[in-house]
Protein backbone atom coordinates (compact mmCIF):
# COMPACT_ATOMS: atom_id res chain seq x y z
CA UNK A 1 0.00 0.00 0.00
CA UNK A 2 2.84 2.33 0.94
CA UNK A 3 4.61 1.69 -2.37
CA UNK A 4 1.39 2.19 -4.33
CA UNK A 5 0.75 5.56 -2.65
CA UNK A 6 4.36 6.52 -3.24
CA UNK A 7 4.17 5.71 -6.94
CA UNK A 8 0.83 7.55 -7.27
CA UNK A 9 2.29 10.46 -5.27
CA UNK A 10 -0.58 10.62 -2.82
CA UNK A 11 -1.16 10.33 0.91
CA UNK A 12 -1.15 6.89 2.54
CA UNK A 13 -4.24 5.65 4.41
CA UNK A 14 -1.93 3.60 6.68
CA UNK A 15 -1.41 4.73 10.26
CA UNK A 16 2.37 4.30 10.08
CA UNK A 17 4.67 4.56 7.07
CA UNK A 18 8.46 4.26 6.79
CA UNK A 19 10.84 7.23 6.77
CA UNK A 20 11.65 6.30 3.19
CA UNK A 21 8.05 7.27 2.24
CA UNK A 22 8.53 10.85 3.45
CA UNK A 23 12.04 11.17 2.03
CA UNK A 24 11.38 10.14 -1.57
CA UNK A 25 7.73 11.21 -1.93
CA UNK A 26 7.11 13.18 -5.16
CA UNK A 27 4.94 15.75 -3.40
CA UNK A 28 7.11 18.03 -1.21
CA UNK A 29 3.98 19.07 0.78
CA UNK A 30 2.78 15.56 1.54
CA UNK A 31 3.11 16.24 5.31
CA UNK A 32 0.22 18.71 5.10
CA UNK A 33 -2.10 15.97 3.82
CA UNK A 34 -1.03 13.69 6.64
CA UNK A 35 -1.62 16.43 9.22
CA UNK A 36 -5.06 17.15 7.75
CA UNK A 37 -5.99 13.46 7.91
CA UNK A 38 -4.95 13.33 11.58
CA UNK A 39 -6.56 16.69 12.47
CA UNK A 40 -9.15 16.96 15.24
CA UNK A 41 -11.76 18.28 12.80
CA UNK A 42 -11.43 15.34 10.43
CA UNK A 43 -14.68 13.40 10.12
CA UNK A 44 -14.74 9.77 9.01
CA UNK A 45 -17.66 8.08 7.34
CA UNK A 46 -19.66 6.17 9.95
CA UNK A 47 -19.13 2.40 9.94
CA UNK A 48 -22.81 1.44 9.87
CA UNK A 49 -24.92 -0.58 7.48
CA UNK A 50 -27.36 2.21 6.71
CA UNK A 51 -24.64 4.73 5.74
CA UNK A 52 -24.75 4.13 1.92
CA UNK A 53 -28.48 4.90 1.98
CA UNK A 54 -27.92 7.97 4.13
CA UNK A 55 -25.14 9.14 1.80
CA UNK A 56 -27.39 8.81 -1.27
CA UNK A 57 -30.20 10.67 0.50
CA UNK A 58 -27.71 13.45 1.35
CA UNK A 59 -26.61 13.69 -2.28
CA UNK A 60 -30.21 14.05 -3.37
CA UNK A 61 -30.77 16.73 -0.75
CA UNK A 62 -27.77 18.70 -2.06
CA UNK A 63 -29.15 18.32 -5.60
CA UNK A 64 -32.53 19.69 -4.54
CA UNK A 65 -30.90 22.63 -2.80
CA UNK A 66 -28.61 23.45 -5.74
CA UNK A 67 -31.56 23.26 -8.15
CA UNK A 68 -33.44 25.57 -5.76
CA UNK A 69 -36.39 23.17 -5.58
CA UNK A 70 -36.50 23.64 -1.79
CA UNK A 71 -34.85 25.87 0.75
CA UNK A 72 -31.86 24.38 2.62
CA UNK A 73 -33.85 24.51 5.87
CA UNK A 74 -36.79 22.59 4.37
CA UNK A 75 -34.49 20.11 2.61
CA UNK A 76 -32.63 19.31 5.82
CA UNK A 77 -35.90 18.99 7.73
CA UNK A 78 -37.19 16.52 5.11
CA UNK A 79 -33.91 14.61 5.25
CA UNK A 80 -34.12 14.40 9.03
CA UNK A 81 -37.67 12.98 8.88
CA UNK A 82 -36.84 10.47 6.13
CA UNK A 83 -33.59 9.22 7.59
CA UNK A 84 -34.80 9.14 11.19
CA UNK A 85 -37.61 6.72 10.29
CA UNK A 86 -35.18 4.60 8.25
CA UNK A 87 -32.65 4.59 11.08
CA UNK A 88 -35.35 3.62 13.61
CA UNK A 89 -36.45 0.74 11.41
CA UNK A 90 -32.84 -0.34 10.86
CA UNK A 91 -32.13 -0.29 14.61
CA UNK A 92 -35.36 -2.16 15.38
CA UNK A 93 -34.38 -4.92 12.97
CA UNK A 94 -30.87 -5.10 14.44
CA UNK A 95 -32.42 -5.41 17.89
CA UNK A 96 -34.80 -8.13 16.67
CA UNK A 97 -31.86 -10.03 15.14
CA UNK A 98 -29.97 -9.75 18.44
CA UNK A 99 -33.01 -11.04 20.32
CA UNK A 100 -33.38 -14.03 17.98
CA UNK A 101 -29.65 -14.71 18.02
CA UNK A 102 -29.32 -14.33 14.22
CA UNK B 1 -47.47 -55.73 -20.58
CA UNK B 2 -44.46 -55.48 -22.88
CA UNK B 3 -46.06 -52.45 -24.55
CA UNK B 4 -46.33 -50.68 -21.13
CA UNK B 5 -42.71 -51.52 -20.40
CA UNK B 6 -41.62 -50.18 -23.76
CA UNK B 7 -43.57 -46.96 -23.15
CA UNK B 8 -41.97 -46.55 -19.71
CA UNK B 9 -38.54 -47.03 -21.22
CA UNK B 10 -39.38 -44.51 -23.89
CA UNK B 11 -40.56 -42.01 -21.26
CA UNK B 12 -37.42 -42.55 -19.19
CA UNK B 13 -35.26 -41.97 -22.26
CA UNK B 14 -37.25 -38.82 -23.02
CA UNK B 15 -36.74 -37.48 -19.49
CA UNK B 16 -33.06 -38.40 -19.66
CA UNK B 17 -32.60 -36.42 -22.87
CA UNK B 18 -34.58 -33.50 -21.46
CA UNK B 19 -32.77 -33.65 -18.09
CA UNK B 20 -30.10 -30.98 -18.89
CA UNK B 21 -32.87 -28.51 -19.64
CA UNK B 22 -35.00 -29.66 -16.67
CA UNK B 23 -32.02 -29.34 -14.32
CA UNK B 24 -31.12 -25.96 -15.81
CA UNK B 25 -34.61 -24.56 -15.33
CA UNK B 26 -34.80 -25.99 -11.78
CA UNK B 27 -31.42 -24.58 -10.70
CA UNK B 28 -31.31 -21.31 -12.60
CA UNK B 29 -35.02 -20.43 -12.76
CA UNK B 30 -37.32 -22.18 -10.27
CA UNK B 31 -34.97 -21.99 -7.28
CA UNK B 32 -34.08 -18.26 -7.71
CA UNK B 33 -37.76 -17.39 -8.29
CA UNK B 34 -38.84 -19.33 -5.19
CA UNK B 35 -35.96 -17.96 -3.12
CA UNK B 36 -36.72 -14.36 -4.13
CA UNK B 37 -40.36 -14.82 -3.10
CA UNK B 38 -39.24 -16.16 0.29
CA UNK B 39 -36.64 -13.39 0.79
CA UNK B 40 -39.23 -10.72 -0.07
CA UNK B 41 -40.78 -11.53 3.33
CA UNK B 42 -37.39 -11.39 5.09
CA UNK B 43 -34.80 -8.96 6.33
CA UNK B 44 -31.81 -10.29 4.42
CA UNK B 45 -28.42 -8.72 3.79
CA UNK B 46 -26.68 -11.77 2.19
CA UNK B 47 -24.00 -11.69 4.92
CA UNK B 48 -26.39 -12.72 7.70
CA UNK B 49 -29.14 -15.36 7.73
CA UNK B 50 -32.58 -14.14 6.60
CA UNK B 51 -35.02 -13.03 9.32
CA UNK B 52 -38.75 -13.28 8.64
CA UNK B 53 -40.47 -9.88 8.83
CA UNK B 54 -43.83 -10.82 7.27
CA UNK B 55 -45.23 -8.10 5.04
CA UNK B 56 -42.97 -5.36 6.45
CA UNK B 57 -40.97 -4.95 3.22
CA UNK B 58 -44.17 -4.39 1.23
CA UNK B 59 -45.54 -1.99 3.86
CA UNK B 60 -42.25 -0.09 3.86
CA UNK B 61 -42.36 0.12 0.06
CA UNK B 62 -45.86 1.59 0.14
CA UNK B 63 -44.57 4.39 2.41
CA UNK B 64 -41.25 4.87 0.57
CA UNK B 65 -41.22 8.19 -1.34
CA UNK B 66 -38.25 7.05 -3.45
CA UNK B 67 -40.17 3.94 -4.55
CA UNK B 68 -43.04 6.11 -5.85
CA UNK B 69 -40.59 8.53 -7.45
CA UNK B 70 -38.74 5.78 -9.37
CA UNK B 71 -42.07 4.16 -10.38
CA UNK B 72 -43.31 7.48 -11.78
CA UNK B 73 -39.97 8.07 -13.57
CA UNK B 74 -40.15 4.62 -15.15
CA UNK B 75 -43.75 5.12 -16.32
CA UNK B 76 -42.97 8.57 -17.77
CA UNK B 77 -39.94 7.15 -19.56
CA UNK B 78 -42.05 4.26 -20.91
CA UNK B 79 -44.71 6.67 -22.20
CA UNK B 80 -42.06 8.85 -23.87
CA UNK B 81 -39.87 6.10 -25.23
CA UNK B 82 -42.09 3.20 -26.34
CA UNK B 83 -44.49 4.94 -28.78
CA UNK B 84 -41.69 7.00 -30.37
CA UNK B 85 -39.42 3.96 -30.79
CA UNK B 86 -42.28 1.93 -32.28
CA UNK B 87 -43.26 4.70 -34.71
CA UNK B 88 -39.67 5.35 -35.81
CA UNK B 89 -39.02 1.61 -36.27
CA UNK B 90 -42.23 1.21 -38.30
CA UNK B 91 -41.47 4.28 -40.42
CA UNK B 92 -37.94 3.08 -41.17
CA UNK B 93 -39.20 -0.43 -41.99
CA UNK B 94 -41.77 1.03 -44.43
CA UNK B 95 -39.06 3.11 -46.11
CA UNK B 96 -36.74 0.12 -46.31
CA UNK B 97 -39.55 -2.02 -47.77
CA UNK B 98 -39.42 0.03 -50.97
CA UNK B 99 -37.37 -1.14 -53.91
CA UNK B 100 -34.53 1.36 -54.08
CA UNK B 101 -30.87 1.06 -55.03
CA UNK B 102 -28.37 -0.15 -52.40
CA UNK B 103 -31.20 -1.35 -50.14
CA UNK B 104 -29.06 -3.86 -48.17
CA UNK B 105 -26.63 -1.04 -47.38
CA UNK B 106 -29.41 1.15 -45.96
CA UNK B 107 -30.83 -1.77 -43.97
CA UNK B 108 -27.40 -2.44 -42.47
CA UNK B 109 -26.84 1.24 -41.64
CA UNK B 110 -30.16 1.53 -39.80
CA UNK B 111 -29.68 -1.78 -37.97
CA UNK B 112 -26.08 -1.17 -36.87
CA UNK B 113 -26.83 1.19 -33.89
CA UNK B 114 -28.78 -1.58 -32.16
CA UNK B 115 -25.61 -3.70 -32.12
CA UNK B 116 -23.60 -1.09 -30.18
CA UNK B 117 -22.98 -2.25 -26.57
CA UNK B 118 -25.11 -0.33 -24.05
CA UNK B 119 -22.18 1.08 -22.04
CA UNK B 120 -20.43 2.37 -25.18
CA UNK B 121 -23.75 3.86 -26.30
CA UNK B 122 -24.15 5.63 -22.95
CA UNK B 123 -20.64 7.12 -23.11
CA UNK B 124 -21.18 8.23 -26.72
CA UNK B 125 -24.43 10.02 -25.85
CA UNK B 126 -22.81 11.62 -22.80
CA UNK B 127 -20.55 13.41 -25.29
CA UNK B 128 -23.38 14.22 -27.67
CA UNK B 129 -25.55 15.72 -24.90
CA UNK B 130 -22.69 17.56 -23.16
CA UNK B 131 -24.05 21.05 -22.55
CA UNK B 132 -20.78 22.87 -23.32
CA UNK B 133 -18.98 20.81 -25.96
CA UNK B 134 -21.66 18.37 -27.18
CA UNK B 135 -22.73 18.09 -30.84
CA UNK B 136 -26.36 18.95 -30.06
CA UNK B 137 -25.65 22.26 -28.38
CA UNK B 138 -22.89 23.16 -30.89
CA UNK B 139 -25.40 22.71 -33.74
CA UNK B 140 -28.03 24.70 -31.84
CA UNK B 141 -25.46 27.45 -31.23
CA UNK B 142 -24.92 27.72 -35.00
CA UNK B 143 -28.61 28.56 -35.51
CA UNK B 144 -28.62 30.99 -32.60
CA UNK B 145 -30.33 28.79 -30.00
CA UNK B 146 -28.80 28.36 -26.58
CA UNK B 147 -29.28 24.66 -25.83
CA UNK B 148 -30.35 23.51 -22.37
CA UNK B 149 -28.24 21.57 -19.92
CA UNK B 150 -29.48 18.20 -21.22
CA UNK B 151 -27.89 16.05 -18.55
CA UNK B 152 -28.07 18.48 -15.63
CA UNK B 153 -31.66 19.70 -15.90
CA UNK B 154 -34.23 17.29 -14.36
CA UNK B 155 -36.77 18.26 -17.06
CA UNK B 156 -34.51 16.98 -19.88
CA UNK B 157 -33.02 13.74 -18.55
CA UNK B 158 -35.94 11.47 -19.47
CA UNK B 159 -36.48 12.97 -22.98
CA UNK B 160 -32.72 12.51 -23.59
CA UNK B 161 -32.99 8.83 -22.68
CA UNK B 162 -36.09 8.46 -24.91
CA UNK B 163 -34.14 9.90 -27.87
CA UNK B 164 -31.35 7.42 -27.17
CA UNK B 165 -33.84 4.55 -27.09
CA UNK B 166 -35.04 5.59 -30.55
CA UNK B 167 -31.51 5.24 -31.82
CA UNK B 168 -31.49 1.53 -30.96
CA UNK B 169 -34.79 0.56 -32.56
CA UNK B 170 -33.05 -1.59 -35.22
CA UNK B 171 -34.33 -4.88 -33.77
CA UNK B 172 -37.93 -3.70 -33.89
CA UNK B 173 -37.35 -2.40 -37.42
CA UNK B 174 -36.13 -5.79 -38.68
CA UNK B 175 -39.20 -7.54 -37.24
CA UNK B 176 -41.50 -4.96 -38.87
CA UNK B 177 -39.63 -5.32 -42.15
CA UNK B 178 -40.10 -9.11 -42.16
CA UNK B 179 -43.82 -8.71 -41.50
CA UNK B 180 -44.21 -6.01 -44.18
CA UNK B 181 -42.73 -8.37 -46.73
CA UNK B 182 -45.42 -10.91 -45.83
CA UNK B 183 -48.30 -8.54 -46.68
CA UNK B 184 -49.87 -10.10 -49.82
CA UNK B 185 -49.21 -7.93 -52.87
CA UNK B 186 -52.58 -9.01 -54.36
CA UNK B 187 -54.50 -7.11 -51.64
CA UNK B 188 -52.47 -3.96 -52.24
CA UNK B 189 -52.85 -4.23 -56.03
CA UNK B 190 -56.61 -4.79 -55.74
CA UNK B 191 -56.94 -1.74 -53.49
CA UNK B 192 -54.85 0.32 -55.90
CA UNK B 193 -57.10 -0.74 -58.80
CA UNK B 194 -60.10 0.35 -56.73
CA UNK B 195 -58.50 3.79 -56.42
CA UNK B 196 -57.07 3.60 -52.90
CA UNK B 197 -54.18 6.00 -52.30
CA UNK B 198 -50.93 5.22 -50.46
CA UNK B 199 -52.29 6.30 -47.04
CA UNK B 200 -55.55 4.34 -47.50
CA UNK B 201 -53.60 1.22 -48.49
CA UNK B 202 -51.35 1.59 -45.44
CA UNK B 203 -54.21 2.24 -43.05
CA UNK B 204 -56.69 -0.37 -44.29
CA UNK B 205 -54.40 -3.16 -45.55
CA UNK B 206 -50.78 -2.92 -44.37
CA UNK B 207 -51.38 -1.94 -40.73
CA UNK B 208 -54.16 -4.53 -40.08
CA UNK B 209 -52.04 -7.24 -41.74
CA UNK B 210 -49.02 -6.51 -39.55
CA UNK B 211 -51.07 -5.82 -36.39
CA UNK B 212 -49.93 -9.06 -34.63
CA UNK B 213 -46.32 -7.90 -35.10
CA UNK B 214 -47.14 -4.41 -33.81
CA UNK B 215 -48.72 -6.07 -30.77
CA UNK B 216 -45.67 -8.32 -30.29
CA UNK B 217 -43.33 -5.30 -30.46
CA UNK B 218 -45.59 -3.43 -28.02
CA UNK B 219 -45.42 -6.21 -25.43
CA UNK B 220 -41.69 -6.92 -25.73
CA UNK B 221 -40.94 -3.18 -25.92
CA UNK B 222 -43.07 -2.48 -22.84
CA UNK B 223 -41.25 -5.14 -20.83
CA UNK B 224 -37.93 -3.72 -22.05
CA UNK B 225 -38.60 -0.07 -21.20
CA UNK B 226 -40.00 -0.92 -17.76
CA UNK B 227 -36.72 -2.70 -17.02
CA UNK B 228 -34.44 0.06 -18.34
CA UNK B 229 -31.15 -0.11 -16.43
CA UNK B 230 -27.73 0.01 -18.10
CA UNK B 231 -27.83 3.34 -19.92
CA UNK B 232 -29.23 5.48 -17.05
CA UNK B 233 -26.97 3.67 -14.58
CA UNK B 234 -23.90 4.65 -16.61
CA UNK B 235 -25.04 8.12 -17.65
CA UNK B 236 -26.64 9.30 -14.42
CA UNK B 237 -24.94 7.86 -11.31
CA UNK B 238 -27.40 7.72 -8.38
CA UNK B 239 -30.20 9.02 -10.63
CA UNK B 240 -28.88 12.57 -10.67
CA UNK B 241 -30.00 15.32 -10.95
CA UNK B 242 -32.44 15.17 -8.04
CA UNK B 243 -33.43 11.56 -8.84
CA UNK B 244 -34.98 12.63 -12.15
CA UNK B 245 -33.28 9.71 -13.90
CA UNK B 246 -33.60 7.21 -11.07
CA UNK B 247 -35.51 4.22 -12.46
CA UNK B 248 -37.19 1.23 -10.89
CA UNK B 249 -34.49 -1.34 -11.70
CA UNK B 250 -31.72 1.08 -10.68
CA UNK B 251 -33.32 1.54 -7.26
CA UNK B 252 -33.86 -2.22 -7.02
CA UNK B 253 -30.17 -2.82 -7.85
CA UNK B 254 -29.05 -0.20 -5.30
CA UNK B 255 -31.20 -1.77 -2.60
CA UNK B 256 -29.81 -5.23 -3.33
CA UNK B 257 -26.12 -4.51 -3.84
CA UNK B 258 -25.44 -1.06 -2.40
CA UNK B 259 -27.68 -0.89 0.67
CA UNK B 260 -27.52 -4.68 1.22
CA UNK B 261 -31.33 -4.81 1.57
CA UNK B 262 -31.84 -7.97 -0.48
CA UNK B 263 -35.28 -8.71 1.02
CA UNK B 264 -36.51 -5.23 0.13
CA UNK B 265 -35.11 -5.60 -3.41
CA UNK B 266 -36.86 -8.98 -3.79
CA UNK B 267 -40.16 -7.39 -2.77
CA UNK B 268 -39.58 -4.71 -5.43
CA UNK B 269 -38.83 -7.41 -8.02
CA UNK B 270 -42.10 -9.19 -7.25
CA UNK B 271 -44.08 -5.96 -7.48
CA UNK B 272 -42.46 -5.32 -10.86
CA UNK B 273 -43.29 -8.84 -12.09
CA UNK B 274 -46.93 -8.51 -11.02
CA UNK B 275 -47.19 -4.99 -12.56
CA UNK B 276 -45.79 -6.25 -15.89
CA UNK B 277 -48.19 -9.21 -15.84
CA UNK B 278 -51.14 -6.87 -15.22
CA UNK B 279 -50.04 -4.42 -17.94
CA UNK B 280 -49.50 -7.28 -20.43
CA UNK B 281 -52.94 -8.67 -19.55
CA UNK B 282 -54.55 -5.26 -20.10
CA UNK B 283 -52.73 -4.85 -23.43
CA UNK B 284 -53.80 -8.33 -24.55
CA UNK B 285 -57.42 -7.61 -23.57
CA UNK B 286 -57.48 -4.24 -25.34
CA UNK B 287 -55.76 -5.64 -28.41
CA UNK B 288 -58.32 -8.39 -29.06
CA UNK B 289 -60.45 -5.92 -31.07
CA UNK B 290 -57.54 -4.36 -32.94
CA UNK B 291 -55.21 -7.24 -33.78
CA UNK B 292 -56.05 -9.27 -36.88
CA UNK B 293 -54.88 -12.90 -37.06
CA UNK B 294 -55.27 -14.24 -40.58
CA UNK B 295 -55.84 -17.87 -39.58
CA UNK B 296 -58.23 -17.06 -36.69
CA UNK B 297 -61.99 -17.36 -36.93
Amino acid sequence: MEKLCLLQEKNSPLDKVSDHFWKVHGNPNIHIYDELARGKNTIRMPQMGIWPEFSEELENTFDEISLMDVTPKQALRDLQVTMQSKLDRYNARLEERRRLGL
Amino acid sequence: MSRTLARRKENAAGFLFASPWLLGIAIFMLYPVGASLYYSFCDYSILKPPMNVGLDNYRELAADAVFWKVSANTLIYAVLSLPTSMLVALGLAMLLNNKVRALPVFRTIFFLPSLVPQVALAVLWLWIFNSEHGIFNTLLDHVGISGPNWLGDPAWTKPCLAVMAMWGCGNMMVIYLASLQDVPATYLEAAELDGAGAWARTRHITLPMISPIIFFNLITGMIGVLQVFTVPYVMFPDGTPARSSYFYTTYLFDNAFKFNKMGYACAMAWIMLISILILTGIAAKLSSKHVYYEGAQ
